[in-house]
């Protein structure tokens, strides 16, 4: 499997992995929290849901489109992370942007921000 | 009583200081098949009580347990004028009388583990929709709702116990579910029902021996008598404790107000009178041909017996506008109820309207005789000269009766009653009745026995699965601990347990 | 509106059911209530005088209306014959719902008088209905015209058997039962619905003048008692111009003993109607000395005459006799081995044999063969088609089913002395009338005069 986006069943395979500098992924703790009267905390869990961020480098302005058109679409999106590109997630984009590469003129980088649902 | 814990490991984990909820909610659509609708669920809020005023039961209505529950509506599948819905043949008309089901519990390891919360209706649905939030919510009324929408009218029924006289009316109704009727602990000499809805007059029967009628979270329909916390095992014994760990409000509130020197019931003995014209038309009643006409006929008095009006017994004649005798056209029928008959009056004729003149039904009245009172005083002298009147009951016709709830109500209505509400995460398997145990150092409670007559329970993203809980101590009720019960107790000349009031 | 006595209310219980003093006083209270109805005053039905027929084919002797409330009937007669070894013959009719008269008894034999009594049933009798009035008559004949069959009836009777009785059990210290409570409330109630529907005004013989030879003892109108202790309160009705007069009261058993129970001191003549009655106990002075002397015995459910006799003591003035008032009385005290039941109160901590098994031991003296033995005997109302005559009682219930003789308005007579007066309507066949409307105080004694047939019943019945 390889590392793709997009909408489930015509996702865009993303042609290189996030920057390893920037790329992170962690969990999204859902909860209900109170304290009891003599300050205990209780805390009553629903879910842990996954967050990745990052950005993809040294993309085309061709790449840089593919990959806009789907994170600009209003949907739930397929997602096969680069750390585990044999498991899909379903996502939706909080944040996506494109950005020219300064050192590199003619080139591209996508900023993205991904919560599973 | 408590729902059963068999197998499940709520009694835990509801308590632990880190746990994860879990919910089901499930939606009958075509009235015949149970459609998950859990992923859209945002938030409930489900309530059920025992009282109305005085905080006390066996005095007040029960209004039917409801709940409110909020889906997520962004695709407009619930609403019913979409006609991209896939629900779309269902609603169409309306989203109401739909059968809801909510469970909630926590999960045990990865295994959820879940109890009936409300079983009920859509009573009615409301729509919202602001920037990026569609909504709707569901208000829903419990297994009452059929009930509190059908009209009754039944036949006299004679000496029944409160009991069988609910479950008489129940059938009346077409109700087809489950009822678990407490044994009643009077006899009722007259009993009938006369057009108010079928959950109302199970209600009052339910008061005339001072007992509670009202619908389970599983949805079955409970009478419960006096004496059934002194004899339900989950009212004598506590189902679990409260901490003050786990609570996040608490308060107390003592009424004096409500606390009085004694007590008056009525009771309105009924006896059979001579036959007598019941009902007498003030009208000519036209059935033109080929017609039938329903006749409402309301008795003047509830009726131990009433007859089908026949020509021959000068109950009607039936005659052209030339006043010639169509009797033979006419075919009379009639239902008769314990305080009115719908006679139908059908016209054979092809070419004559027939009027039905001095139509009148016969029958033999129950006449009311004057309203007898019996009153029981307090020796307390906490209040003076503050006498309850317990309201009248059409079911109370006995002095059995009246005596019955003169005295209980004298000792439970003689000192000011202290309601709790405590509020903490949600024991799931809690239901009305069941007795739990208080501890708050700074209150000095210190397991404080208690009954749970209202319940609350909430959920929605940030918060706590919570439940809120309206808690009688369970000294305030009942005098004495320890009441003579048939087959637990033993026959004693001396020493005996308790014979109650 | 007036109340009137009601069996108390008990409900069933069950298993694991908080048993109050409510409820255990409900059952006392039941044994109570019928223990009351068992000391109850009530009037006694009339007996015949001894009729005669002489007639070789069926004709009527005496006639009665009764309510059918059982497909059990009781009677009781004494037949006879005025000629040693001639047979006598009797049979006992209803009208049916065919309007054809049914023999449902026929007797005959030569003894004389032969005492008959028993109990038919009807149940297979496809003509008589449960909760109607039917005629019934007494027909008698003779093998040939030189003799008289004679004929004194005593007793005509529906007599149901008591339904849903089962003996009820000992309590014993130790575990407590529900079906034992249960038992004794079915118990309460069968006996309850034992009790008959009505309420006898006895009738008597119709207004008499009185002309017999001075000092002659002459017998007037007779009761039938089926005993149950302990007296009896007896009165009637003269006018006399002047001198005096004296009544007394006979009694006598089955085996043809007779006592004079009561003699009435030289009653003056007032020259107008005037009352005079005796409250009598057969148990103690005169009476039992008189009744002992003369070899009676008194038992409950046995039946005895009741005779009441006048005698004037001048030739020269008629002495006019009318309206007897014939009621058995009560102490009130029970009989056998009655237990007095406690007044259970909350928080009591006597629950237990001593206390509940005086349910039991009051129920079986009210039980066949108790000294407190319920009956459901609904008597029938004897009459001559047309012909008024007064009938008398205790009110105790609160309809009266009554039939007017022709041309008169049946009236009530009540209140002290008898002085007040009601009218009450006329008209064709079995009538009825709600007593709570007229101030008829509960449990006193009235007439009904100018009636064919009268009794009380707790609802108004109709003929079939």
């Amino acid at each position: 499997m390889a590392h793709k986006i997009g909408l489930s069943g015509t996702e865009y395979t993303l042609p290189v992995t996030p920057e390893a500098e920037t790329y992170e992924y962690g969990p999204v703790v859902l909860a209900g929290m109170g304290r009891a009267l003599d300050g205990s905390g209780i805390t009553h869990y629903v879910a842990a849901k996954k967050r990745w961020a990052g950005h993809w480098p040294g993309l085309t302005a061709a790449q840089r489109n593919s990959i806009m058109t789907e994170l600009e679409r209003q949907a739930h999106l397929s997602w096969y992370p680069a750390e585990a590109p044999a498991t899909q997630y379903t996502v939706r984009v909080l944040s996506g942007f494109a950005r020219p590469m300064a050192e590199a003129p003619d080139w591209w980088e996508v900023h993205f921000e991904l919560e599973e649902v | 009583m408590a729902q059963s814990l068999a197998g499940l490991h709520l009694a835990t984990t509801w308590n632990a200081a880190g746990a994860r909820p879990t919910a089901l909610l499930q939606v009958s659509w075509d009235g015949a098949t149970w459609t998950d609708e859990t992923s859209r669920l945002l938030a409930f809020e489900t309530g059920a009580t025992l009282h109305t005023g005085k905080g006390l039961p066996f005095l007040g209505e029960n209004r039917g347990g409801t709940a409110e529950i909020v889906l997520d509506n962004h695709d407009g599948r619930y609403s019913r004028r979409n006609a991209a819905s896939p629900l779309h043949a269902h609603i169409a008309d309306g989203l109401r009388g739909f059968g809801v089901r909510l469970s909630a519990g926590y999960y045990y390891g990865a295994t959820p583990e879940r109890l009936r919360q409300f079983t009920g209706y859509i009573e009615y649905p409301g729509e919202s929709e602001s920037l990026a939030q569609n909504r709707v919510s569901f208000n829903c009324l419990d297994a009452s709702f059929p009930l509190q929408e059908t009209p009754l009218k039944t036949q006299m029924y004679a000496d029944y116990r409160s009991d069988e006289v609910m479950a008489a009316f129940l059938t009346e109704a077409g109700y087809g579910g489950s009822t678990d009727l407490d044994h009643g602990m009077a006899t009722i000499p007259w009993a009938w029902a006369d057009a108010e809805n079928a959950w109302m007059q199970c209600q009052i029967v339910a008061r005339s021996e001072g007992g509670v009628f009202y619908a389970s979270k599983e949805g079955v329909l409970r009478f419960e008598r006096f004496t059934h916390w002194l004899e339900s095992a989950d009212s004598l014994s506590s189902q679990v404790s409260l901490e003050r760990n786990r609570v996040t409000f608490l308060a107390q509130q003592q009424s004096w107000r409500d606390c009085y020197s004694g007590v008056r019931a009525q009771w309105i003995p009924r006896s059979e009178g001579p036959e007598m014209a019941l009902y007498e038309a003030h009208e000519a009643i036209a059935v033109r041909p080929g017609q039938t006409v329903t006749h409402e006929a309301r008795f003047r008095y509830p009726a131990q017996a009433a007859y089908v009006p026949t020509a021959a017994d000068g109950d009607f004649q039936a005659v052209s506008a030339g006043m010639r005798d169509l009797s033979a056209n006419l075919v009379v029928g009639a239902t008769i109820y314990g305080s009115l008959a719908e006679i139908t009056l059908a016209n054979t004729s092809t070419s004559q309207t027939i009027y039905v003149l001095d139509l009148r039904v016969r029958g033999v009245p129950l006449l009311a005789e004057e309203a007898q009172t019996v009153e029981e005083d307090s020796a307390l002298g906490l209040v003076e000269d503050k006498v309850f009147d317990v309201p009248t009951n059409d079911y109370v016709q006995s002095e059995e009766q009246a005596r019955l709830q003169a005295a209980f109500l004298r000792d439970v209505l003689q000192r000011p009653r202290e309601i709790l509400t405590w509020s903490g995460p949600c024991a799931p398997w809690l239901e009305l009745g069941d007795r739990v145990d208080v501890t708050s150092a700074p209150q000095g409670l210190n397991a404080l026995e208690c009954y749970i007559i209202g319940m609350r329970q909430t959920w929605s993203a940030g918060a706590i699965y919570g439940m809120t809980l309206e808690l009688l101590p369970v000294t305030d009720l009942y005098a004495a601990t320890g009441y003579f019960t048939l087959g637990t107790s033993e026959w004693a000349d001396a020493g005996s347990d308790y014979l109650f009031y | 509106m007036t109340t009137l006595p009601r069996f108390p209310t008990i409900p069933e219980v069950e298993s694991g059911q908080i048993i109050g003093a409510t409820y255990l006083n409900a059952l006392a209270r039941g044994a109570e209530h019928l223990l009351g109805v068992s000391h109850a005053s009530y009037a006694l039905p009339y007996a015949t005088a001894v009729l005669q027929r002489l007639e070789d084919s069926y004709g009527d002797m005496a006639t009665y209306w009764m309510l059918h409330t059982s497909d059990i009937v009781a009677y009781g007669f004494f037949a006879g014959n005025t000629s040693a070894g001639k047979t006598w013959y009797v049979h006992l009719d209803y009208y049916g719902d065919d309007d054809t008269w049914h023999t449902v008894g026929a007797w005959s034999g030569t003894a004389s008088p032969s005492a008959q009594s028993g109990t038919l049933d009807l149940s297979a009798e496809t003509q008589i209905t449960v909760g109607k009035i039917y005629q019934w008559r007494w027909q008698g004949k003779t093998s040939d015209a030189s003799y008289y069959t004679t004929l004194q009836v005593t007793m005509l009777a529906t007599r149901p058997a008591i339904s849903g009785w089962a003996a009820p059990p000992t309590l014993s210290a130790g575990a407590s039962s529900h079906a034992s409570l249960n038992t004794y409330r079915a118990d309460l109630m069968a006996l309850n619905t034992l009790l008959p529907p009505t309420n006898p005004l006895s009738y008597c013989e119709d207004g008499k003048e009185h002309l017999h030879t001075q000092g002659d003892w002459v017998a007037w109108t007779r009761f039938a008692y089926r005993y149950r202790p302990n007296g009896l309160s007896v009165g009637l009705w003269a006018n006399m111009l002047s001198s005096t007069w004296n009544w007394r009261v006979r009694f006598a058993d089955a085996a043809g003993n007779g006592a004079t129970v009561y003699t009435s001191p030289d009653v003056a003549a007032v020259g107008a109607w005037k009352y005079e009655s005796a409250d009598i106990d057969l148990t103690a002075g005169a009476a039992a000395t008189a009744l002992a002397t003369a070899g009676i015995t008194l038992t409950l459910g046995t039946g005895y005459l009741v005779t009441i006799e006048a005698k004037r003591n001048s030739d020269d003035h008629a002495l006019n006799i009318r309206r007897a008032l014939c009621v058995r009385t009560s102490n009130g005290t029970p009989g056998g081995a009655w237990a007095d039941n406690k007044l259970w109160a909350h928080k009591n901590t006597d629950v237990g044999p001593t206390q509940l098994n005086k349910v039991r031991t009051d129920m079986l003296e009210l039980y066949t063969g108790g000294a407190e033995e319920l009956w459901g005997d609904s008597h029938a109302a004897a009459y001559v088609a047309d012909e008024d005559r007064p009938c008398s009682g205790v009110h105790r219930m609160r309809y009266l089913n009554y039939r007017c003789a022709a041309g008169e308005t049946p009236t009530l007579l009540y209140g002290a002395g008898f002085a007040e007066e009601y009218g009450l309507p006329t008209g064709a066949g079995w009538l009825g009338f709600d007593l709570s409307s007229v101030g008829l105080p509960a449990g006193a004694a009235y007439y009904v005069v100018n009636v064919e047939a009268a009794f009380e019943g707790d609802a108004i019945y109709g003929e079939a």
